[in-house]
């Protein structure tokens, strides 16, 4: 099954057929049943075992999006997936993980507004941010995935009943 | 068993008066560790009044990282002697942590020694 950035938007019945999608058609699919077994040093060591010379932007967007796994799950006990697709040009990169419905409203604003930023001004907004952060932003991890993939981010949140499950996809040239 | 790396290696060579802070840098909290290397630099530079290289090779790091790293070059730049300098390494290939150096070298206001590192 090809997979590209519209994999996001299907439709599925439940979180369960996501996972099973995503683990058919990815060579490496990571899920867990808790979003903080997620173990970013781990997964990545696994990762670069199986994939030889990931390019550099790789490794700061899996980063990312591993951390993103774990600091934006509030609920302990919910499904989280990381698909990666190493192709001849590019690499491709699903995730996803529940979220809270204030979760996805701060997440819906922080992404529409960068959106609008050409990479040069997500540059800018990037080093900004470093300078005057006094503790961790949670922006900044959505900053450098669109800077790292040249703004090939897309996401999409899919209600399961009355649970949110934020996805994100990126593709690395 | 090896160990999985999530912090860089931080090294005081005394008799050369250099730091230096070598691996990639992925701690879900970073602030434990920069605190820490931050402590044990100061020591160093206090005791040593005199010109020191800071050398920095990273792999990789999240963002968590870059801020706390940020400020530790910050702590560097205001605490070590004139003619301190900090050298920025980077593998041959490696546009990433090149174009981070130039970042921070940016940030700070700073000029950096750049050094590619052949694999």
């Amino acid at each position: 099954m090809a997979v590209h950035r519209d994999f996001i938007f299907r439709d599925f019945k439940s979180v369960e057929a996501l996972a099973q999608a995503l683990r058919d058609a990815a060579p490496l699919f990571y899920s867990q049943d808790f979003p903080e077994a997620f173990d970013t040093a781990v997964i990545l060591d696994k990762i670069s075992a199986k994939q030889a010379r990931l390019p550099k932007p790789a490794l700061f967007c899996l980063t990312e999006l591993i951390d993103n796994i774990r600091k934006h799950s509030e609920y302990s006990a919910s499904p989280a997936g990381l698909a990666l697709f190493h192709r001849s040009e590019s690499i491709e990169v699903l995730s996803f993980n529940r979220i809270t419905a204030m979760r996805k409203t701060e997440l819906e604003e922080k992404a529409a507004s960068l959106s609008r930023h050409s990479l040069k001004q997500l540059k800018k907004r990037y080093t900004q941010a470093v300078q005057t952060s006094p503790s961790p932003n949670p922006g900044l991890g959505l900053i450098q995935l669109m800077i790292k993939t040249d703004k090939e981010y897309r996401h999409n949140f899919i209600k399961f009943e009355e649970e949110i499950y934020f996805l994100q996809y990126i593709s690395i040239s | 068993m090896n160990q999985i790396a999530r912090i860089p290696e931080f090294k005081i060579h005394a008799k050369k008066n250099l730091l230096s802070l070598q691996g990639r840098s992925i701690p879900e909290d970073p602030r434990p560790y920069y605190n820490d290397i931050t402590e044990k630099a100061k020591s160093h530079l206090e005791s040593m009044q005199a010109a020191c290289t800071l050398e920095i090779h990273l792999d990789y790091f999240n963002t968590a990282s870059a801020l706390y790293l940020y400020q530790f070059l910050r702590f560097y730049q205001e605490k070590s002697s004139e003619g301190s300098i900090i050298r920025w390494c980077y593998d041959k290939g490696d546009a990433d942590i090149l174009e981070a150096g130039k970042d921070y070298e940016e940030m700070l206001d700073i000029e950096f020694e750049f050094q590619e590192k052949t694999l």
